[in-house]
């Protein structure tokens, strides 16, 4: 939801720019999309829709997620002179390093896992995968890159009940620098190669 | 078969190009948001 929004939100930025500036809205030809695709759909099946994400084994979990952030690495440098994919594969590079540091899962505290959902301690405990997600429950002591985990909430937010990382900030960042750059006007040559 | 394939031949002919090219961007943006963050939704338990 929140990354869908700054995606949203950049893409309306980058039209209203346009239009004020009195060009056309231009796309990208990103390459490799397949690869995207090929990262995404296993990752929705296994970490995401109820109906099948407690199908994975929790043993499989980390190899497939690890799995998964490398084919968006490479699709993330295949791509990586397009407008905001520098954010976009800092931010996921970010992601990357914290889970395969600590097992092949995204570490979150105990204390955030209690904000977020407070009162189910009996539904989850320290050094085991946090229900059928990607996260694994671990004290910031024995966090790798502790900084990096999923350690932001929205406080005051009851009915947006998320854990997020610094890495996420940046992909959110990097979807919407994407998104608004392309309505602004091409600059170089390098632009005008990738860009409709 | 052949009125078929005349009418999607038609039908693919007219798509606008650049309409077609912002969904595949922005379809292929959002898949590599949601793999590359996908923010913790409490492991499941609030569903």
């Amino acid at each position: 939801m929140i990354l869908l929004t700054a995606v949203v939100l950049g893409l309306c930025a980058g039209m209203a720019r346009a239009q004020v500036l009195k060009i056309p809205y231009r796309s990208l030809d990103l390459k490799v999309i397949w690869l995207a695709l090929l990262a995404f759909i296993p990752q929705l099946l296994a970490f995401t829709l109820p109906a099948t994400r407690s199908k994975l084994p929790d043993t499989w979990a980390p190899f497939l997620l690890v799995g998964l952030q490398i084919a968006l690495l490479a699709f993330a440098w295949v791509n990586r002179k397009q407008p905001g994919f520098w954010l976009l594969g800092a931010g996921l590079l970010l992601n990357f390093a914290v889970i395969v540091l600590n097992g092949g899962l995204m570490p979150i505290s105990p204390t955030t896992v209690e904000r977020l959902i407070p009162g189910m301690s009996d539904q989850w405990q320290i050094g085991a995968r946090l229900g059928t997600g990607k996260d694994i429950v671990l004290l910031d002591s024995a966090t790798r890159l502790w900084f990096l985990s999923d350690r932001f909430i929205f406080p005051g937010w009851p009915k947006i009940r998320v854990a997020f990382s610094l890495g996420d900030v940046l992909i959110a960042a990097g979807a919407f620098w994407m998104l608004w750059s392309l309505g602004g006007q091409q600059n170089t040559e390098q632009d005008k190669k990738g860009v409709q | 078969m052949k009125t078929i394939a005349r009418d999607l031949n038609i039908f693919v002919a007219n798509l606008n190009t650049n309409k077609v090219r912002m969904i595949i961007m922005l379809v292929t943006l959002g898949m590599f948001v949601l793999g590359a963050a996908a923010p913790e939704d409490a492991g499941g338990f609030l569903h």
